[in-house]
């Protein structure tokens, strides 16, 4: 199973980005591989609108289940959750890989709506 | 006669002159309608206290994907401009609030996946105005709600204001009110004050109140007025403003006329700009504390103030006055 983690940087020692449209980029860490890959979204972190919704079709091409990350817009949860990726949160300041350990034991929250409000 | 009344940013007393023009083209006995296009905070009810009679939604047409037809051929995700339908692996979502209705998707889907449902972003109100004196009957009146009958409740009102009233029990009606109101959260402004503007009258006197700013509600607005009046103050803001106004709405072609309103306070620049422009000014209105007064009470300023009548009772007759001097169109509606 695949977990994208929105992060400030490349790498598991990155922090968690709060960020879920306009994050830098996303790390991808596979639980049963555990192999991990870097996506950049600068493309998307200057897009003037619908950033959300892109992003969440980028997260969904990597085949990502789960999805670690801080605030979500309507529209972005809406179009994460029609193709079945989870969201969990509470990783606020975490690194990624402290992030993917909490989300392992089942220390983050998931999001079952939208936490911040859109803008479009 | 097709009046709007613009103003390139909010603040200016633009609802103030729209009210009052209606309200003074009314008293002379014109068929007036006033129209609020101003659809995020139309607040033109305010001062006219309009009786409500009917409220009629408006919607437009937006996408519903049944999953069933759909094969993931993101035809409709490709023709939409606003990104209102995507298609994230092979779902297709829809973004409602997104959506301009435009039927695009619905129309390329190559195997009619696609149907559209109404979704409601507005509505239109229409009322009935009465002419009433400063008495408070009038708002007393549509507060309670009651239909008007054929008992003439206007009867004590007409007593303070003869020239004119509504004649209840008949059809005639001298002045009537339509607002569009945008629903809280929408965006779209556009498709309801287009449905409003479907209200402004053929014959008489309608005075169409447009939304603040430069942007396409405000175009949409103005377009189709046979004169545009601009308000704006004296001040470097109002200055900007009115520069970006009358560089978009010029584009329009509609004859316009500037109202300084504040009058006193801030510069020249305004009365420069006009000369140099060919703008005429209408009217310059002074910021005194008796004005802000009865504006604060919520009144409407004309009927409280026979000075300020007289000045929107000028103003009116230049607009007439340019409007029958224009070569073509300008036909007269008002004040033979
Ligand atoms: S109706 Fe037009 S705006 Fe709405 S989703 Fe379809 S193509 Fe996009
Ligand atoms: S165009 Fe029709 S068939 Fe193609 S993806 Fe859209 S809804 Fe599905």
């Amino acid at each position: 199973m695949k977990v994208a983690v929105t992060s400030l940087g490349e790498g598991l020692d990155s922090k968690v980005d709060t960020r879920f449209g306009r994050a830098k980029y996303y790390v991808l860490y596979d639980t049963e591989t555990k192999e991990t890959e870097t996506i950049d979204n600068s493309v998307n972190m200057n897009a003037s609108h619908g950033a959300g919704i892109q992003a969440a079709e980028a997260v969904a091409n990597t085949g990502a289940s789960v999805l670690i990350t801080g605030n979500v817009g309507p529209n972005a949860f809406r179009s994460l959750d029609a193709v079945g990726i989870k969201v969990f949160t509470g990783a606020d300041g975490d690194t990624v890989r402290e992030a993917i350990a909490k989300y392992e034991r089942g220390e983050l929250g998931s999001a079952d709506g939208a936490n911040v409000e859109g803008h479009w | 006669m097709k009046l709007a009344i613009a103003s390139g940013k909010g603040g200016t007393g633009k609802t103030t002159f729209a009210v009052n023009i209606a309200y003074v083209s009314a008293m002379r006995g014109e068929r007036t309608r006033y129209i609020d296009c101003d659809v995020e905070e139309p607040n033109g009810h305010i001062f006219l206290q309009p009786h409500i009679t009917d409220s009629v939604p408006v919607a437009i047409p937006i996408p519903e994907v049944d999953e069933a037809l759909c094969t993931s051929c993101g035809e409709c995700k490709r023709i939409c401009q606003y990104s209102a339908i995507t298609m994230i692996l092979d779902k297709v979502i829809v973004f409602p609030e997104l959506c301009h209705g435009c039927g695009g998707c619905a129309l390329v889907c190559p195997t009619n996946a696609i149907s559209e449902v109404p979704r409601e972003m507005g509505v239109i109100e229409k009322g009935i105005i009465h002419l009433a004196g400063s008495d408070g009957a009038s708002s007393a009146q549509s507060a309670s709600g009651d239909a008007i009958d054929d008992s003439n409740p206007v009867q004590e009102q007409t007593e303070t204001m003869p020239v004119v009233d509504l004649q209840a029990g008949t059809e005639k009606v001298f002045f009537d009110f339509v607002q569009g109101k945008m629903n809280i959260k929408e965006s779209l402004a556009v498709p309801i004050i287009r449905k409003a503007k479907e209200y402004v009258l053929d014959e008489g006197v309608s005075i169409v109140d447009a939304p603040p700013g430069t942007s396409c509600p405000v175009i949409e607005s103005v377009r189709g007025a046979d004169f545009l009046i601009l308000v704006t103050e004296p001040t470097p803001f109002g200055f900007n403003d009115l520069k970006l106004a009358v560089e978009t709405l010029e584009q329009l072609d509609i004859p316009m006329g500037i109202v300084i309103n504040r009058y006193g306070m801030g510069n020249e620049e305004v009365e420069k700009f006009c000369s140099e422009r060919g703008l005429p000014i209408l009217g310059r209105f002074p910021f005194e504390r008796r004005i802000a007064e009865v504006y604060s009470r919520g009144e409407i300023l004309s009927r409280e103030l026979p000075d300020y009548r007289e000045m929107i009772e000028s103003l009116l007759d230049d607009v007439i006055a340019m409007l029958s001097r224009q070569p073509s169109g300008g036909k007269r509606g008002v004040g033979d």
